[in-house]
């Protein structure tokens, strides 16, 4: 792997984390209470065009790299392992502090939520209460769940994202040098 | 001036543009809120300018910083780490940039959000009935509050490079390296940590 096509793939990463940060926002769009159905599959369009991006972006990005990098020398530097490794660790980090700098809040619920959950769930079961907290509506659910995962996957970028690391160098870094 | 001190001042010239641009729109379209709102006779004004202020000199302080000190602050970062013996300096110098950019723009949205927080509490208490029918604790939460304050920390702590963190994910880097081409690739002594 060269330098430019390592530099090619740390954009296209950052940009297919975002895509997929922005897709998963459209996702709670479709909760929202509508009296015809269009809107809900016009969002659900977008939802899957974004995430498709994004993984193609992720996963799938030799063709726009390619594409990216134009007719490259044939004495062009190639990058080293600590570059590449450590290339996707920042870059990823900086993705994973930006999208969990925005859910401060979300950490803070999520922790308080953790504090009073034994005594919601032993109502529960015991005297069979089911506290007001759990009243909510569609949408606010759907939200709740989407920016609960969003702030797992700052979390899981924020220590590095070391499977998804592993597997990109799995797959292109060590399969360029064997060639 | 290396190559890597050029790129550390750039961006950070680049980032202080972004928040010029950005905040600099935002100033200048609740500019007309602020001197011509509806209460603007009423005593909650003081607060709206309070908050108006304070975002006005927090957010100039980041693009002075930013802008005007890009060459001492990009001096420090290469400083730190910079040294013959580190084969790979450049990486907590690379994560530390990258804290710094993660930090200011965390920063720059912690403080439009809280300006504008206490810009729309005070423009609700004036058109309250009385002091009382709002409490502050009700609009603005404790969950809320309580995020605003660790948002803040984690930027300043950000900007100041995460000397804590930037350690641990080069170690953590060094250590998934060796895993890859062996134990004997790079030794931490090699990395400068």
């Amino acid at each position: 792997m060269t330098r430019m096509h390592l530099m090619a793939r740390l954009t296209l990463t950052m940009l297919g984390v975002f895509i997929f940060i922005e897709s998963v926002s459209y996702f709670w769009l479709m909760g929202s209470p509508k009296d015809t159905w269009w809107p809900t599959f016009y969002v659900f369009g977008i939802f899957l065009l974004l995430s498709f991006l994004a993984c193609r972006m992720l996963f799938w990005s030799d063709a726009w790299m390619e594409r990216m990098i134009g007719a490259e020398d044939e004495d062009a530097h190639l990058a080293s392992s600590m570059a590449a490794v450590g290339g996707f660790r920042v870059v990823l980090v900086l993705c994973g502090l930006l999208i969990l700098g925005c859910r401060i809040e979300i950490l803070v619920r999520a922790a308080a939520f953790i504090v009073v959950a034994p005594k919601i769930i032993v109502n529960m079961i015991v005297y069979k209460h089911v506290d007001k907290v759990f009243y909510m509506a569609v949408s606010t659910w759907v939200r709740l769940i989407v920016n609960l995962c969003k702030t797992a996957l700052g979390i899981y970028l924020v220590l590095g994202a070391p499977r998804f690391v592993r597997w990109q160098m799995d797959k292109y870094y060590l399969a360029s040098s064997e060639d | 001036m290396s190559d890597l001190h050029k790129l550390a001042r750039i961006i950070l010239v680049g980032l202080g543009i972004y928040v010029l641009v950005n905040h600099g729109i935002g100033i200048v379209a609740i500019l007309p809120y602020i001197f011509y709102g509806e209460s603007s006779l009423g005593g909650h004004t003081i607060a709206r300018f309070i908050s108006f202020a304070i975002m006005i000199v927090c957010i100039g302080l980041v693009i002075y910083v930013l802008i005007c000190k890009a060459d001492s602050m990009s001096a420090k970062m290469m400083n730190v780490y910079e040294s013959d013996q580190a084969k790979v300096w450049w990486l907590p110098f690379a994560f530390r940039l990258a804290m710094v950019c993660a930090g200011v723009i965390v920063l720059s949205w912690s403080i439009s959000a809280i300006a504008s927080t206490i810009a729309r509490y005070a423009q609700m208490m004036s058109h309250a009935p009385s002091r009382e029918s709002i409490p502050w604790h009700r609009f603005i939460p404790w969950q809320r509050l309580v995020g605003w304050i660790i948002q803040l920390a984690l930027a300043i702590y950000l900007i100041c490079g995460a000397p804590h963190f930037v350690r641990w994910q080069v170690k953590k880097t060094i250590e998934h390296c060796k895993r890859l081409e062996g134990p004997n690739s790079i030794s931490d002594q090699e990395a400068g940590v």
